[in-house]
């Protein structure tokens, strides 16, 4: 079984399974912070353990392609995201204007692109 | 001499006066499928997903007939949040003292801070924390009740 037949199972293109995967981690990273548990205790919120989340993270992590995943891990251990929107060819991680060659891919491609300026994968608007 | 239009502010909120379902998962969909037409939500699916894996984490019963749940999400293009009523009440698992008739959903884009995150949920969790608020969502709540009610010192 290749890594990305589970995605593939679920229905999910390598971009959607990527978002996913980062929505799941911005939230492990709130779910394991202390300062982040307090405020959400205050706010009367019953924080459960984010272990539960390890293994929905690890699901997913198995549904990217392995140098995709790569690419996003590195990213994502150097500036905390490993993704970055696109607004008007601009790249929401690092604000670097998109050379006129990038561009999104199409809607039968599977492709995935990353900025050229800080390696973050891009999620097209 | 060239006039230009002011852009408009931008709506940050939304009120459903009765919600069609009666199952918590349905009614999360219809808040994300409101957000979605409000233009804040870019797709459905993955700002769905997220809600109801962080209601697992963190269950959003908070007071006696209401909940908030939240999602920061690449998915979404703004800030939002949506607040639904049902006059006959929601099934909500933790929910311990009945049905729930207030369900607040905060969205915020993935590229803001924990912090500005967090901000904005408790401005979500004020709407409901005294009965008060909650009495004035459940009898006459609308668009511009619960703007001008985002509006209030927290």
């Amino acid at each position: 079984m290749t890594t990305s037949d589970s995605a593939r199972r679920a229905g999910l293109n390598p971009v959607e399974t990527l978002l996913q995967l980062n929505d799941v981690d911005a939230l492990l990273h709130e779910l394991e912070d202390p300062l982040h548990q307090s405020r959400l205790r205050k706010l009367g919120f019953e924080v459960g353990t984010a272990e539960r989340l390890h293994p929905i993270r690890a699901r997913l992590a198995a549904g990217v392609d392995a140098r995709w995943l790569g690419i996003y891990d590195r990213a994502r251990v150097r500036y905390g995201r490993g993704l970055a929107t696109v607004r008007e060819r601009v790249c929401t991680g690092c604000f670097l204007t998109l050379p006129t060659t990038a561009r999104r891919p199409g809607a039968d491609e599977q492709g995935i692109t990353t900025c050229q300026g800080c390696a973050r994968i891009l999620i097209w608007g | 001499m060239t006039v230009t239009a002011a852009p408009a502010i931008p709506d940050l909120s939304r009120f459903i006066p009765d919600l069609r379902s009666r199952r918590r998962d349905g009614v999360l969909a219809e808040l994300v499928e409101t957000a979605h037409r409000a233009g804040a939500v870019r797709t459905t699916a993955p700002v769905s997903e997220i809600v109801r894996l962080r209601e697992r984490m963190l269950p959003g019963a908070i007071a006696r007939d209401a909940a908030v749940i939240a999602a920061r999400s690449l998915a979404i293009v703004r800030q939002l949040v949506v607040v639904g009523r049902s006059v006959r009440g929601i099934e909500w698992s933790g929910a311990e003292d009945g049905p729930i008739h207030l369900v607040v959903l905060v969205l915020a884009p993935a590229e803001w801070t924990e912090e500005a995150f967090h901000g904005l949920l408790t401005r979500g969790a004020a709407l409901i924390r005294l009965q008060k608020q909650r009495q004035r969502l459940i009898a006459s709540g609308s668009d511009a009740l619960l703007a001008t009610m985002l509006r209030e010192p927290a």
